[in-house]
């Protein structure tokens, strides 16, 4: 239920934070800028809440641990 | 860019509380874990390392006067690749932000309030942050002035009393560590808080003079007060207690009892943790703001300061508890840390001096 409820606020948060940016005459760069940045911590949320977290500490560790065994 | 101005002065201040404020906290633990007794040398001679590894961004940064860290990869790397390695940077400093907020939400969480859910903590300080973000550096500089004297007329408070508990008992057994085993093992303190201050070369073209004496003046300091640190905590707790305790430093504030006038002095002592986590997550997030901003010229910082808590509250539920915290800051953190502040750097020094000597033949007509 919360889940529902998170995607619901991002959705509404978005929606007017991009009419509000239009409507300050922002730039496209800018818009885009906010929206992907925005789009990646939704994903990462949702990765949280269906539990399979993105975590990119392990990916680091895997990385590093990667590059040592050479 | 910002045209914010702020003075040596205040610069030294904002690159003490980034580097001392958490580390107070944080690391004394660790490092008595790993040496002991012997464990007040560990923040001297990394401290030496650390400094010594910043003379190269300090020298990278002489070159491109007036230039963060984001705008140098782009003079010298050209748009493709130097855009690729300052969004690494900022991908760094993001993540810099996440592992700072869970810091503090482990904190607020273990020690104050267990029940609360640990993104409370971290949404309603990132807000805080955002705000602080949004009205520049030359606000979080001045508002660091105004609170570092709190911290530090706290730290001597606690200093003072509780050397009550000074036994120098504790101390037996010193000198018997082999420096040069726990040399390895002791490498995260060099990222941590050493090498983490790297961030702050993103302030430098605010600086008005002096950056180099400042900076490495608080760095000095740094090493000094935590080496101070280290030590108080032996001969107060000892190795055993220190060592089996997360947060030695808050223990030792909690035995703290004159008459019943002073009690509970943990909760003051979560406040000044607050202070000091302020101080360096406005920092880190910054950093990581104006990057997007210098990259992607953006003039207006506070949409993107807004969008990121979205992302920096997610990023910091990475770890699943404080022990899997502890072991990447202790076998990764490091190794991590050194792509940025030692690698990367070395690398845009060495395509200076490649461009420089190319121009200066150029010049002499060959």
């Amino acid at each position: 239920m919360i889940m529902v409820w998170i995607i619901l606020f991002i959705t509404v948060a978005l929606a007017l934070s991009i009419f509000v940016m239009v409507k300050q005459k922002r730039s496209v760069k800018e818009i885009g800028l906010v929206v992907t940045i925005v789009s990646l911590g939704f994903a990462d949320w949702i990765s949280i809440f269906l539990e399979r977290k993105f975590n990119p500490n392990q990916l680091i560790v895997n990385l590093i641990d990667w590059v040592v065994s050479f | 860019m910002e045209t914010a101005r702020i003075s040596p002065w205040q610069f030294f201040i904002l690159a003490l509380g980034y580097l001392l404020g958490t580390s107070f906290f944080f690391r004394l633990g660790g490092i008595i874990s790993i040496s002991r007794q012997d464990a007040w040398m560990t923040p001297l001679w990394t401290g030496a390392v650390g400094i010594l590894l910043s003379l190269i961004w300090i020298k990278l940064t002489t070159y491109y006067p007036g230039n963060s860290i984001i705008q140098i990869c782009v003079q010298v790397a050209g748009k493709g690749i130097g855009g690729l390695i300052a969004l690494l940077y900022i991908g760094y400093f993001v993540h810099l932000s996440a592992l700072i907020t869970r810091n503090l939400g482990d904190f607020m969480k273990i020690n104050l309030m267990p029940r609360t859910p640990i993104t409370v903590f971290h949404v309603m300080f990132l807000l805080i942050i955002c705000y602080a973000v949004t009205k520049g550096v030359e606000t979080i500089s001045r508002s660091t002035e105004f609170l570092f004297p709190i911290v530090t007329v706290a730290f001597l408070f606690i200093f003072f009393i509780a050397l009550s508990e000074w036994n120098w008992d504790r101390f037996q057994g010193m000198f018997q560590t082999n420096i040069w085993s726990t040399l390895h093992k002791n490498r995260s303190v060099i990222a941590f808080p050493f090498l983490e201050s790297f961030a702050l070369v993103m302030l430098f073209p605010y600086v008005k003079s002096k950056i180099k004496r400042s900076f490495i003046l608080a760095n000095i300091i740094t090493a000094l007060f935590l080496s101070v640190g280290v030590f108080f905590t032996i001969g107060v707790l000892g190795v055993t207690r220190a060592t089996h305790e997360t947060y030695s430093l808050f223990v030792i504030v909690q035995e703290i009892h004159l008459g019943t006038f002073f009690e509970h002095m943990e909760s003051t002592i979560a406040l000044i943790l607050l202070i000091v986590i302020f101080i360096k997550l406005s920092i880190a997030y910054y950093c990581a703001v104006a990057g997007l901003c210098q990259l992607f010229h953006v003039n207006n910082r506070s949409w993107l300061a807004i969008s990121l808590i979205l992302l920096v509250s997610g990023l910091s539920l990475g770890f699943n508890n404080i022990l899997e915290n502890m072991t990447f800051n202790r076998q990764y953190y490091f190794e991590y840390i050194f792509l940025f502040a030692v690698l990367l750097p070395l690398l845009l020094l060495c395509l200076t001096w490649i461009k420089q000597g190319k121009e200066k033949r150029k010049a002499v007509g060959f």
